[in-house]
């Protein structure tokens, strides 16, 4: 009954929300005391206690109620500055639906429901797309449609990468035909990483990001990108016949995942507007997550997971700050920064905290898993550790080429009005976040042990 | 069914139907056309899955004794081609509906846009080319649908029983997942990407009944809600697409400057 009442609680909250429409405070309100219960419910819940429901199997372990925090807290924050900041009426219910559905994710067991979860919150994002109420229909732009559009087709056929590769995988536990295990592992490979945008399949992400609020961006990165490597965990977890003894398979994603990375950050390194530079940087985090489980040690998964933890809180950072700056002055390009340092000194701190902790750069949440990967790393051959450096570097200077107009002189600064100081709150909270995640990382590494086996 | 030489089985008649549906949804462009091959698809898909030996009728509705499975599935389908029929239906009425005051430049722009959309709206004569890529795209596809099927079964397994209802089984979703990819392909309107993906999805639903075997209704329903979110999305895209191009007929303001 608990279980329950803690997935259907944020979605009734989420139709409510929908229904209420223009009624945009009180929307807020019910949709704050939603969470509020929510986290009430996520403390609450008995640990290890699987039940049945509607066929399938429910149960809470120690990393899903992190996450489910993680993801209630990252929400609300996106939530509250999506109100703040005016983008739109979709995003508070929008966000309670795609929470309840992450959180009876994190509840099930099976694999192959989760997948199709992942799909129905995806396809709802859509939804957010176009959400202008102040702008005729028949003016918007027509790329937003076409992005609309690519995000469609892309989610369809991740979705139609991912339920094959699984009944491949299920099917090579009973007949044990090696073919099976390998194109489960391409197939599973090609839908993550067109669900989660990572280079070479990332094509569609920055064309959205570019469109969209913030906001639907920050829901698509925190929980959904964020659920979807939980549950490529797991899967690494459950079926460790996918790449233990399957070296060309290991060989194959670990130097994918870092091929990505350093493509990401290149491609990162071209981009002159704010939103596509925090799509690509998303990809870049997810490439070297993708890395971490291609290792399939329990201490590589650990950090992958940590990594996971750290992607959403350091990239909806990014987003609250580039949503904050895209209000304050109406410019989302890098040419629109130009003194800002000086004018809003707590955006700019976000902007660069995130981009040194994504970076991986110490004292700051990225450091903590990044640092095992490099161990790992070198114990395998110079080669990976090497293309792991040049992926940070490259992305650190993409990041400094994007943000040093930040530190111009304060005269040349665009018009601008200032940040609410609700936003800049959540700023100063997430930045504080990325610094408890960096120096003091252990409860959640305990946690996340477990989780591995170690 | 034994005719001289020929044996046809009611699995042989099913994918004599899936060929044809799929020819219907490659070759032709009509939309009524487009939907009537959508409609067959998921009938023959029910007829199929209803005979899955694990597909045992178990619930009785009036007369009706029915499959769970095969009412999901009828009820998936009848509801997708319903969002997409009365979408291309409420197409006209919807442009019909919007009306926002212009401005002068605005109105240059739509005189402009209406000189230029009338030119290209012609009315398209029939052409022989333009039906040679899709027929010989059609072609291929079915012997890549029975190579693959044959090189690489993944329903038929060596030891089970009903070997010959799942080679079929393996050769329908093979087939429904490289038509779907194809009719995404050469889509040139956006419920042609629709229906194309509602293929790839259909596809998935059969290998996913015929793998699993033990059907749990939360999987049963994820999948159904997959397939009618796909048509839902779409169908609010075309009707934004719809508006933006054949309301306004204009670049937007973006584009313009």
């Amino acid at each position: 009954m608990a279980y329950a009442l803690f997935i259907f609680l944020p979605i009734t909250g989420a139709l409510y929300t929908l229904l209420l429409g223009r009624h945009r405070r009180l929307a807020l309100w019910a949709g704050g005391l939603v969470l509020v219960l929510g986290g009430y419910l996520t403390v609450r819940l008995p640990l290890e206690q699987p039940i049945r429901l509607l066929g399938a199997l429910l149960g809470l372990t120690p990393m899903d109620r992190l996450f489910a925090g993680i993801f209630l807290l990252l929400v609300g924050i996106v939530i509250v500055s999506a109100h703040v900041l005016h983008q739109g009426e979709l995003p508070i219910p929008v966000g309670l639906f795609i929470l309840g559905v992450t959180w009876a994710m994190l509840l099930l067991d099976d694999p192959m429901v989760i997948v199709l979860l992942l799909q129905v919150v995806g396809l709802t994002v859509l939804l957010a797309v176009v959400d202008r109420p102040h702008e005729p229909v028949g003016l918007l732009p027509a790329s937003v449609l076409v992005a609309g559009l690519k995000y469609l087709i892309m989610t369809a056929l991740s979705g139609f990468c991912l339920v094959p590769g699984l009944l491949l995988l299920n099917r090579f536990l009973e007949w044990e035909h090696v073919a099976d295990v390998r194109l489960a592992l391409g197939l599973l490979v090609v839908g993550f990483g067109l669900g989660s945008a990572v280079v070479p399949f990332h094509l569609w992400f920055p064309d959205l990001a570019g469109h969209v609020s913030t906001a639907v961006t920050a829901f698509l990165v925190a929980p959904v990108q964020g659920m979807g490597l939980v549950l490529l965990a797991r899967i690494l977890l459950r079926f460790p016949e996918l790449l233990q003894n399957n070296v060309s398979g290991q060989l194959w994603l670990a130097g994918g995942g870092v091929g990505a990375a350093v493509a990401a950050a290149l491609l990162a390194a071209g981009q002159d507007r704010l939103k596509r530079l925090a799509a690509y940087a998303s990809s870049f985090d997810i490439a070297l997550i993708l890395y971490a489980f291609a290792l399939a040690e329990p201490r590589s998964l650990q950090a992958g997971l940590f990594l996971t933890l750290h992607h959403g809180v350091a990239l909806v950072l990014l987003l609250v700050c580039i949503g904050a700056l895209e209000w304050s002055t109406g410019r989302d390009d890098v040419a629109g920064l130009v003194g800002i340092g000086h004018r809003l000194p707590v955006v700019a701190a976000g902007l660069l905290v995130s981009a040194l902790s994504l970076a991986g750069i110490p004292p700051w949440g990225g450091f903590p898993g990044r640092w095992p990967l490099y161990q790992e790393a070198l114990t395998r051959g110079w080669p990976y550790l090497a293309g792991l450096l040049l992926a940070a570097a490259l992305f650190l200077l993409a990041m400094v080429r994007a943000f040093w107009p930040l530190f111009l002189p304060a005269e040349q600064t665009v018009a601008y009005r200032r940040v609410p100081w609700p936003v800049t709150a959540l700023i100063l909270l997430l930045l504080l976040g990325l610094l408890f995640l960096g120096l003091y990382p252990e409860p959640l590494w305990g946690i996340l042990g477990k989780a591995v086996g170690l | 069914m034994e005719l001289g030489p020929l044996h046809l089985s009611v699995e042989l008649l099913l994918w004599a139907g899936f060929i044809l549906c799929g020819g219907l949804l490659i070759v032709f462009r009509g939309w009524w056309i487009e939907l009537l091959g959508l409609l067959g698809v998921y009938g023959l898909l029910c007829l199929l899955i209803s005979r899955f030996p694990f597909a045992l009728p178990d619930l009785k509705i009036g007369p009706l004794v029915l499959s769970r499975v095969v009412l999901v599935q009828a009820v998936t389908g009848l509801t997708v081609v319903a969002i997409l029929g009365l979408t291309i239906l409420m197409r006209r009425r919807a442009a019909l509906v919007v009306q926002q005051p212009l401005d002068e430049v605005t109105e240059a722009r739509l005189r402009w846009t209406a000189w230029r959309t009338a030119r290209w709206g012609e009315k398209p004569r029939f052409r022989l080319a333009a039906y040679l890529l899709p027929v010989f795209a059609f072609a291929v596809l079915v012997l890549a649908a029975h190579g693959l099927a044959l090189v690489y079964p993944v329903v038929r397994t060596p030891g089970a029983p009903e070997g010959l209802l799942w080679g079929y089984v393996d050769l329908v979703w093979y087939w429904l997942g490289l038509a779907g990819l194809l009719t995404v392909l050469l889509a040139q309107e956006m419920h042609e990407v629709s229906i194309g993906l509602l293929l790839c999805w259909s596809s998935v639903n059969l290998l996913y009944i015929a793998m699993s075997r033990t059907l749990g209704l939360l999987a049963l329903g994820a999948l159904s809600a997959v397939s009618i979110l796909v048509g839902l999305g779409s169908a609010y895209l075309a009707l934004l697409f719809y508006l933006r191009l054949r309301r306004w007929q204009l670049p937007s303001a973006e584009e313009w400057e």
